[in-house]
């Protein structure tokens, strides 16, 4: 941060680029419902803290904590913005609320990584059951996998998601 | 308690009814169990968290492969147009000029200091102000020698069914390249619309975009500065685009392409 204070933003914000870019990235996603918004907030957020650089305080905030303050902040100037609004029908309208806290936002990115940590078979179950409602049975016959087969990937899968949202301290388990 | 595998394995409809999708019967029947069970009692417990932390899972978007580059540019940029909004420094405070003590002599007290009864006073100020203007004429020379080296210049032609063209010049400052672009008879733009420069890569392609913006400007006729950290080396190809608010990538028709052409290219 001292370096991107001084100017020197090449090398210090690529490095942060690739630490958080892409968690930055989904919450814009996730909450812009936009890709090219997300793309526009995740400039932004790194322009304002370039603009910032030389009030951070380490003691009181990572870097980290930093970013997602300021993304949260641009994310809701976006929002405002009339042209930012696509078209669409107020059943369609169904865009998640800014998080209150940057905790909030880490939570969604820590889940979302603790999900991608799942070998395949225990993810597609699980997201079976949770997207699209199935129950096990209905599982069963969309995989074409016994019965008894689904409720134990989905039993194992559970406690290895469990472990990869602990591992990241996730703070509701 | 210590965790039971076995029994875990025996019933492991207790992930299923943490997620709800236990059909109805099934359902029933193991919460009738969980009655009674400590063992899927504590594990429900274990799963009922990790089961409402689902809805909070961000997308699986991941970003386009020229997001970094188009973060970088953008920052470069605002460090370029020193678009910062910091409070400025406090300006340096001089010492106060120190009275002379009393009783000094006035005659002049260090060697450089010259008495004006000094003889050599009109040749001094003869010989300065000669100097003073020497180093007015070369500064001035220098200055105009050292303005910013043309780079590369471009000739931009319309596309196929587009109206207009445009030259430009890119010069090389410190920190990047100062475009200079002149447009002429562009389309006219409807509400919302916009011109966008762009800085296109070799590999740059329909469905595999490899682009830097390079800003935007919304007159269909005139001269506009921008400024960009592109390699114009790399990003050889500038395109002019019509784009419309709200939109955070290059979405709009291109109306206007050239390709960089080195000044000191001799080919």
């Amino acid at each position: 941060m001292a370096q991107i204070a001084t100017g020197d933003v090449g090398g210090p914000l690529a490095a942060l680029y690739g630490r958080y870019g892409r968690r930055l990235f989904r919450f814009g996603v996730q909450h812009l419902s936009d890709q090219g918004l997300a793309e526009e907030m995740v400039q932004e957020t790194f322009v304002r803290l370039w603009r910032t650089a030389g009030r951070f305080d380490a003691e009181k905030s990572s870097v980290g904590t930093y970013l997602y303050v300021i993304a949260r902040s641009v994310a809701a100037d976006i929002r405002k913005r009339p042209s930012s609004r696509p078209l669409m029908s107020v059943e369609d309208a169904d865009v998640p609320p800014i998080p209150d806290s940057v905790d909030q936002i880490l939570d969604s990115v820590i889940v979302r990584e603790a999900f991608d940590t799942l070998g395949p078979a225990h993810a597609e179950v699980i997201r079976l059951a949770h997207e699209e409602g199935l129950t096990q049975q209905q599982i069963a016959d969309r995989l074409v996998l016994p019965l008894g087969t689904v409720k134990t990937r989905t039993f194992h899968g559970m406690r290895a998601l469990r472990g990869a949202l602990i591992e990241r301290g996730f703070r509701g388990v | 308690m210590v965790y039971d595998a076995q029994h875990a394995l025996e019933l492991p409809e207790v992930a299923a009814w943490a997620l709800g999708a236990l059909d109805t019967g099934d359902a029933a029947s193991f919460e009738q169990h969980l009655r009674s069970c400590e063992q899927c009692q504590d594990q429900a417990a274990e799963f009922a968290p990790v089961a409402c932390s689902l809805p909070l899972a961000a997308p699986t978007a991941e970003p386009p492969p020229d997001l970094e580059l188009k973060v970088l540019a953008a920052v470069r940029y605002a460090v370029m147009a020193g678009s910062r909004t910091e409070p400025a420094p406090e300006p340096e405070r001089r010492p106060e000029p120190v009275a002379p003590k009393p009783g000094r002599a006035s005659k002049a007290s260090r060697w450089w200091h010259f008495h004006w009864t000094n003889p050599l006073l009109p040749v001094v100020t003869a010989l300065g102000a000669a100097a003073v203007t020497a180093a007015v004429f070369i500064g001035v020379h220098n200055f105009q020698s050292a303005a910013p080296v043309v780079a590369a210049s471009y000739n931009l032609r319309p596309q196929p069914g587009q109206v207009g063209s445009a030259t430009a010049t890119a010069r090389a400052t410190a920190s990047g390249y100062e475009i200079q672009l002149t447009a002429k008879n562009l389309p006219k733009l409807g509400s919302g619309q916009f011109f966008e420069c762009w800085y296109a890569g070799p590999d740059n392609r329909s469905g595999h975009k490899e682009l830097i913006s390079g800003g935007t400007f919304a007159s269909s006729n005139g001269s506009f500065t921008m400024w960009t950290a592109a390699d114009l080396d790399t990003f050889k190809v500038m395109q002019i685009t019509e784009e419309q608010a709200g939109k955070g990538s290059q979405q709009g028709k291109i109306i206007l392409s050239g390709t960089a052409q080195n000044v000191h290219d001799d080919s």
